[in-house]
């Protein structure tokens, strides 16, 4: 079957499958902002949790993407939850790390501004630190969002679908229209999130300049 | 409404160095500016930033009012003084308006009468009301400083901190802004501790001139006090080559004139006019005497006994 | 089978697993190294080249290594060069990104008062410009070397062994001792990896300050 006819007759399902695909990997970064962020504020206030934190979040990074799901069925099983569970601890790095550094990168004298003027300590987060470091936790938002929309691929083999269903049995039946119909929403998916976060960020991070006096 | 400030026998001691400032004690009149100057490292934003605590002292007290600030809640001492560093610090993620409504905000106050604030105060520093909506980063530097001062006024602060205001703009903004603030000052009477290492600006903007050297207190007089006679070599170095055109500078042909009258043909000068205004003149025409605008004379003698005092 | 059971058994092809894996790491690291550099010092010298190479590296960067790993299947069929030349990219990209913010990093005074005491311009590059841009070289190959020994596990879905392999059994057979043999060695490969490249980077960066 010629690569048109297929997709002519397929596209339905692969469009299908590759919302799910979307859903999966939006699911999980949203779950890993809940978690990473307050994670992150936590490590900025206090150097022990810094300590701790980090070192367990890049620990869980350098753990091979398809050995993190294969660690999860003596854990959790098979299926959605286990392929989310490991998507949002590989996300929780680049959440919690610039998160971190965003918060830790202010202008002191911005600071110091904010303490002169009587604000407290979670006054001071809300109106004047998280939003000065939200260029640089959006930048880790991307980085989670396009990691997590390659690594659902991945959870297809414990039984969590996505496009890797297509991509995983076209090898396996060497059929590369299912292949080709599995691979290029994947990349169109995360080149088109990479895009469009970056432009975000970018606008995000002009409107925190300031002239020079 | 302002307080007076005062620091009985304060020191501050960091570990490992000689104290940064050594038993100080200072009276800084309500309604009046003190200018703090000195080298760098001398102590003099050590002993700004004690006044709002983001330093506590080592020892000794200092005094708002008739109340100890020590034993003032943190939160509403910063919320009683208005703090200006040299960066501005307005919030780049902030509107004029919002960077301006901060402390109000945090006392509580309602719309409406923010609103009203925010117009009054935009007025007071000169910028026109559209300016409400737009961001720190579409203003120019000396736009910037004057949100920063209007934002520390914002909720009319008995008192006012000023770390190195000046300091990012160019010469020119920087004497227009200076003129400003003393324009303001007239209308709002606020207690206001400026800190600089610019002698030329603790002369234009202060009252009274604090000196400090290596955290203790060397003078602490009225400007044409200092510049008449500074109390060592240290003082007349900050003070420069230039220190009698200075103190021309800074009193008014009144302070010295007479009531004789002028020669005929006298060229004339106000009596607001600085005695370097007129020194000036009498050089540029070659005359020895000038006549003051509405009766009197200013002779070059009167230029001498100025320097004297 | 028990853990201990299994080592016995399958000892010999852990090793073999484990050796594969280090030698496609070993190629596809120095290919990645020798391009990365080259192409890194090329678009530092002729800028015309970066505006039409930063975009590819960009897009390559936000790619999935899956997706390219199974598109060179039809392009480069099943085998070594099809697992290692999409991987090879991927390794390229953050070598070649250090290599030019490397040398964007120099102090351009620092060029020209070497200029100015008459160093010629193979003296400036030996002498001036690769200590200064060594340091932040290691650490892109840092982290391209970590990235390529985890995703090197990817390479047994398309038939070429690795420690991948391992994990792949263990998933498809549901048996988790190969599975934690498998993920085991391969993190700690990264680790060692990062260890001793981070080791190196620092060295690196001693001897210019």
């Amino acid at each position: 079957m010629s690569l048109y006819d297929f997709l002519a007759t397929r596209w339905e399902d692969i469009l299908a499958v590759s919302w799910w695909h979307l859903r999966l990997s939006l699911m999980a970064v949203g779950l890993a902002l809940g978690i990473g962020l307050p994670l992150g504020v936590l490590s900025h206030m206090n150097r022990l949790a810094a300590a701790l934190v980090l070192n367990t979040v890049s620990i869980i990074y350098t753990v091979p993407t398809l050995a993190l799901f294969g660690l999860m069925i003596p854990l959790l099983g098979i299926g959605v939850i286990p392929a989310i569970v490991a998507v949002v601890l590989y996300s929780l790095l680049p959440v919690v790390q610039n998160t971190y550094t965003g918060l830790a990168n202010i202008d002191p004298n911005l600071r110091e501004v904010a303490v002169g003027m009587g604000m407290g300590r979670l006054t001071r987060l809300f109106r004047v630190e998280l939003p000065l470091a939200l260029p640089v936790i959006f930048a880790g938002l991307r980085v989670a969002v396009v990691n997590a929309i390659g690594m659902v691929t991945l959870a297809s083999l414990i039984a969590a679908g996505g496009l890797g269903d297509l991509i995983f049995r076209g090898i396996s039946i060497m059929s590369w229209n299912l292949v080709i119909a599995g691979s290029v929403p994947v990349l169109v998916m995360a080149l088109g999130a990479d895009f469009l976060l970056k432009l975000a960020e970018q606008r995000l991070s002009r409107s925190r300049e300031v002239a020079a006096p | 409404m302002a307080l007076q400030v005062e620091f009985r026998d304060v020191t501050k001691e960091f570990p490992g160095t000689p104290p940064a400032v050594d038993r100080l004690s200072l009276t800084i009149e309500a309604g009046s500016i003190l200018a703090l100057v000195g080298p760098s490292g001398c102590g003099k934003t050590t002993t700004m930033k004690m006044i709002n605590r983001l330093i506590e002292p080592s020892s000794g007290e200092i005094y708002l009012g008739d109340a100890p600030i020590s034993h003032m809640p943190l939160k509403e001492l910063r919320r009683m003084i208005g703090y200006v560093i040299q960066y501005v610090g307005l919030f780049p993620h902030m509107s004029v308006a919002e960077n301006i409504a901060i402390v109000p905000k945090l006392l509580g106050w309602n719309k409406a009468r923010i609103d009203a604030r925010i117009d009054e105060l935009l007025a007071l520093v000169g910028l026109p009301p559209e300016h409400r909506a737009r961001y720190p980063r579409s203003l120019s530097g000396g736009q910037q400083q004057r949100v920063g001062v209007a934002r520390a006024l914002a909720a009319d602060p008995p008192v006012l901190l000023m770390d190195e205001p000046f300091g990012a703009l160019d010469p020119i903004t920087r004497v227009r802004i200076q003129d400003e603030l003393l324009a303001i000052q007239s209308k709002v009477r606020k207690t206001i501790v400026i800190v600089t290492h610019d002698m030329d600006e603790a002369i234009r903007l202060g009252d009274k001139v604090a000196v400090l050297r290596a955290g203790r207190l060397v003078q602490h007089e009225p400007p044409v006090d200092i510049l008449r006679h500074p109390k060592d070599a240290f003082v007349a170095e900050l003070i420069g080559h230039d220190r009698l055109v200075k103190l021309l500078s800074t009193l008014p042909v009144a302070s010295v004139m007479s009531e004789d009258a002028a020669p005929g043909e006298a060229p004339a000068v106000g009596r607001e006019a600085t005695l370097e205004t007129a020194f000036l003149r009498m050089l540029d025409t070659g005359r020895d005497a000038l006549a003051v605008e509405g009766g009197g004379s200013l002779h070059i003698r009167d230029l001498l006994r100025a320097s004297i005092g | 089978m028990s853990f201990t059971e299994y080592v016995e058994v399958f000892g010999d092809n852990i090793l073999y697993l484990l050796e594969q894996h280090v030698i496609l790491f070993a190629i596809a690291l120095a290919a990645a190294i020798v391009i990365g550099v080259a192409l890194g010092t090329l678009v530092h010298r002729f800028k015309g080249l970066g505006t039409l190479i930063v975009p590819v590296v960009n897009v390559l960067q936000a790619c999935p290594e899956i997706v390219l790993l199974a598109l060179s299947i039809p392009l480069l069929g099943i085998g070594i060069s099809g697992a290692l030349i999409p991987l090879f990219v991927k390794g390229v990209l953050p070598i070649l990104r250090n290599t030019t913010s490397g040398f964007a990093s120099i102090d351009p005074r620092m060029l020209e008062a070497a200029r100015g005491m008459g160093m010629s311009p193979a003296q400036i590059l030996l002498r001036v410009e690769v200590p200064a841009v060594l340091p932040i070289v290691i650490a892109g190959v840092r982290i391209s070397a970590v990235m390529l020994v985890s995703v090197l596990t990817l390479t047994a879905y398309i038939g070429v062994d690795s420690l991948g392999t391992l994990i792949l059994q263990g998933i498809s057979r549901m048996d988790t001792t190969p599975l934690i043999i498998g993920s085991g060695l391969t993190a700690l490969l990264a680790v060692t990896v990062n260890y001793l490249l981070f080791g190196l980077e620092r060295l690196a960066s001693r001897r210019v300050s």
